[in-house]
């Protein structure tokens, strides 16, 4: 995971573009993870726990778990990985262009 | 499913097919049926053992390869099989159906699973113990998933069957047509389990009305085509910020965690 979305992150850091991650591990985990892995995106701490505050109002059940909004905030895709997020994305930037 | 698990439950039932017929004729009265139960307590030991065995070698693998061949030693279908053929000795029996459960939880899809799906249907419909039945098959059963699902929903006499065979037939919808018209109808019956099963418990401190408010925000609030609810939080350094602070962006939101 941490590759692509790095890859991604970096490709389109000049764009109207953002990752926000929504991460469920304990603080001092989330932390050292960052450093780690090089995580360059930014995430909301969730409280340390799957059953956190967002993933329940969001009623996530599976991790990871993706939603890719286009730029007026509307929910366009959900659980696309890798090449498909890659497209997704792509599709919804162009419509930003327009 | 994969290929070498078919083959194994294949196998497996082929083998306990052949043992079937050399038992001899299922017997009257209590004494056999306490027999039954031993046996299969006894059974059920063996896989547990067998089991932690098999978990202990997978986690001492050093590599994909090695845990690769590992998978192929699964003790569990043939132990499945084995209870299948413990229950068909007597399966409107209490230890019998105790047997059927068990199969039923070992293994989802496959000839071992649809037999003691029909054994469990055929001999103990009405029985509570279709709920938990019910629960299992919202991750799919094999094509008779739905139809089994319904009949519970229409025939069982406990309010627990027929709200977890609805909470159930409404997840298995919803999982498979995420997107699609089989969020219509389980948008309908998530709505009849939060109105009449809401407090059935689910185990784990849930209830089946917890779980399908959860299903139905998703539906209505989540689906494509909806704005995203904001969401306000705080980063990893207790900086709080929102989503909509990137209104005007395309945003890829990742739910994650490091394991």
């Amino acid at each position: 995971m941490y590759p692509h979305e790095r890859s991604l992150v970096k490709r389109l850091k000049d764009k109207p573009f953002a990752l926000i991650g929504v991460n469920s591990d304990p603080k001092d985990r989330l932390k050292k993870v960052i450093k780690e892995k090089g995580i360059s995106w930014r995430s909301f701490w969730d409280g340390g726990s799957t059953g956190g505050p967002i993933a329940t109002a969001w009623n996530v059940s599976g991790w990871p778990t993706i939603y890719v909004l286009d730029h007026k905030g509307v929910i366009r895709y959900k659980n696309v990985r890798g090449e498909a997020m890659d497209k997704a994305v792509e599709k919804l930037l162009e419509e930003v262009e327009q | 499913m994969k290929r070498w698990a078919c083959t194994l439950l294949l196998l497996g039932g082929a083998v306990s097919l052949a043992w079937g017929e050399e038992k001899p004729a299922p017997d009257k009265g209590s004494d056999s049926e306490a027999q039954l139960a031993k046996e299969l307590d006894q059974l059920l030991r063996d896989h547990e053992k067998a089991y932690a065995e098999w978990l202990d070698k997978l986690r001492a693998t050093k590599n994909a390869q090695e845990r690769q061949k590992l998978f192929g030693e699964n003790p569990t279908s043939k132990f499945a099989s084995k209870v299948l053929s413990l229950a068909k000795r007597a399966p409107a029996s209490a230890p019998g159906k105790k047997a059927l459960l068990r199969v039923t939880q070992l293994t989802r899809t496959g000839p071992a699973a649809d037999e003691a799906l029909a054994l469990m249907v055929k001999h103990h419909a009405k029985s509570e113990e279709m709920g938990d039945i019910a629960l299992g098959a919202r991750y799919g059963f094999g094509p008779k998933t739905e139809s089994l699902l319904r009949t519970l929903i229409e025939e069982s006499p406990h309010d627990s069957v027929k709200g977890k065979a609805t909470f159930a037939l409404a997840t298995y919808l919803f999982r498979k047509d995420r997107n699609g018209k089989g969020s219509e109808e389980a948008e309908k019956l998530f709505d009849a389990v939060v109105k009449k099963y809401a407090d059935i418990e689910l185990g784990r401190g849930r209830t089946l009305g917890k779980s399908a408010k959860g299903a139905l925000t998703e539906i209505r609030l989540l689906g494509i085509g909806k704005v995203a609810p904001d969401i306000e939080g705080e980063d990893v350094d207790g900086t709080k910020f929102k989503l909509s602070d990137y209104r005007g962006k395309v945003v890829v939101i990742d739910f994650w965690g490091d394991w």
